[in-house]
């Protein structure tokens, strides 16, 4: 073991550029990965945000008495996964409108002090794939007129989310073949330059495994290293990311959860490793059949 | 100790060809031999099959009793340690030094580096090469580097040393400092087998010839000439 370490590093300074070039693309690789994989990430929070925030607007028919319509509410609390149930009376309505519309304009005037609106029940579901169908149920209670919610919106939130998913997979999927490619062909690189020395070490006895092991280091530890680079300039940038929009997009809600985002950096370090080894291990059972 | 019974090796190719015809020979322990023949006679092929890098088409090798024909994939490595290689290119690692090259028999199958340190300048001083522990294989001549290949063979104590032309790219002097020291191994106990075109050296040393031509034994001789 302690030959094999010594022997890994050895191979590693004397092939200089070839080490470079590998520990690069594991790391722009694995830079690439991570990205694509906070991207995807943040999608779902940003998802996860909205879907929380949609709401089901439920119409009351005008013809029912403040009384009834204030009583109506139990009914909407007994459906199943509503998180949240709030009276909005045609009074409120209007005074929200106003205040939409700003103060030049007075609305009511225009209305020629009628008020148009019907009072309403605002809910919120516990999880948006819930919404179609508690808005379907509450379109069954007879006292409602109509219901509104962002009719189609979850849907394609959630489509969308599932989308980048899939190409993010997609997208780390190829990106890790490629980068287990290009260690494999400078593990490649390393065997050649070193078939003398490998052929008078199996004359001499060596095990197999006496001879695969510094490769398998020397990958390894190229995927290491890249990961961890890949890893430093992640944590830079996204800092950096976080600290630019919560400034001036306070809106967007960024990921923030650091356990998350050092779970990602684990799986980086760890996907390295992997894709070091894997690289070895592909040169090496082409190479060292004897 | 190496028992070669009715021995054929034939390569299947565009042409068929047949390296070993039927041979069958006993070395014992602590004899030196010089298997000698044209080339194409089939030496080379009888010394693959003795470091069991191919195997006979026909026939049974045993060394100390033990079938080369049943040894398993893995068991290769351990018997190969028991053997000894000189080659006539001598397979010198160039960017390491004496000494790396030497300790880099004793590393490859995991002796202790404490023992390392010990066993290598004790086997370099053996072969006179006490002083050139730092210099790089191309610093030497090659009657030294044959000597350090020599000191590679032996660090490991073999049992028999297998000699594929070990003088076959030095003058005729330092030819005889090369023989002269494989005699000197051989009379410490080890076994050894010499493939050699040199004639004069045959005919000096006196020793038991294997004459192979096409394939065939022709000649097997105590104390033999070429």
């Amino acid at each position: 073991m302690e030959y094999a370490f010594r022997d890994a590093f050895r191979s590693m300074k004397r092939n200089k550029v070839m080490t470079f070039a590998s520990v690069a693309t594991v790391a722009i690789s694995l830079l690439i990965l991570g990205c694509a994989w906070l991207l995807v990430l943040n999608s779902q929070h940003l998802a996860n945000v909205m879907e929380s925030e949609l709401e089901i607007n439920a119409y009351i028919k005008k013809d029912l008495t403040r009384e009834d319509a204030l009583n109506l509410r139990r009914k909407f609390e007994a459906i199943g996964g509503v998180a949240q149930v709030a009276f909005v009376s045609k009074e409120e309505g209007l005074k929200g409108l106003q205040e939409r519309f700003g103060e030049d304009a007075s609305i009511v005037d225009a209305l020629g002090g009628n008020n148009p609106l019907p009072d309403m029940y605002r809910l919120k579901a516990k999880i948006a794939e819930d919404v179609p169908r508690i808005a379907g149920e509450v379109e069954g209670i007879p006292e409602v007129e109509n219901v509104r919610y962002g009719q189609g919106v979850v849907e394609k939130l959630l489509a969308l989310t599932n989308w980048m998913r899939t190409v993010g997979v997609i997208a780390v999927v190829a990106i890790g073949l490629a980068a287990i490619f290009l260690i494999a062909t400078s593990i490649r690189i390393t065997v050649f330059s070193r078939r003398r020395e490998i052929g008078i070490m199996k004359l001499v006895g060596a095990t197999n495994w006496y001879i695969r092991w510094p490769f398998f280091l020397e990958g390894m530890i190229v995927g290491l290293v890249g990961a961890v680079l890949a890893i430093f300039s992640l944590h830079l940038f996204y800092a950096k990311l976080v600290q630019n929009v919560v400034l001036t997009l306070n809106f967007l809600p960024i990921l923030r959860d650091t356990s998350i985002i050092f779970n990602v950096y684990k799986s980086l370090l760890l996907i390295g490793a992997f894709l070091g080894a894997a690289g070895s291990a592909i040169s090496l059972r082409r190479f060292l059949k004897v | 100790m190496i028992q070669i019974f009715n021995v054929s090796k034939t390569y299947e190719g565009e042409v068929t060809i047949e390296a070993l015809k039927n041979i069958s020979l006993h070395i014992k322990r602590g004899e030196f031999v010089f298997l000698v023949g044209p080339s194409g006679a089939g030496k080379s092929t009888l010394t693959r099959l003795l470091i069991r890098e191919e195997l006979p088409t026909q026939g049974q090798i045993l060394v100390n009793g033990k079938s080369l024909l049943r040894l398993r994939e893995r068991e290769i490595p351990y018997y190969r340690r028991k053997i000894g290689f000189v080659f006539q290119d001598f397979r010198l690692l160039m960017e390491r030094t004496i000494y790396e090259n030497v300790a880099f028999a004793m590393e490859a199958i995991e002796f202790p580096k404490h023992e390392v340190k010990e066993k290598v300048p004790a086997v370099l001083e053996m072969v006179g090469l006490q002083d050139k522990l730092n210099s790089y294989p191309h610093q030497l001549s090659g009657g030294q580097q044959q000597r350090v290949c020599i000191a590679r063979a032996i660090v490991n104590n073999p049992f028999v040393i297998i000699a594929d032309e070990p003088t076959g790219n030095l003058d005729p002097d330092t030819s005889w400092e090369v023989m002269n020291l494989l005699q000197a191994i051989n009379k410490r106990g080890t076994t050894v087998i010499a493939v050699t075109h040199d004639r004069e050296i045959v005919n000096r040393m006196q020793k038991r010839v294997i004459a192979l031509v096409n394939g065939r034994l022709v000649r097997d001789e105590e104390r033999g000439v070429y």
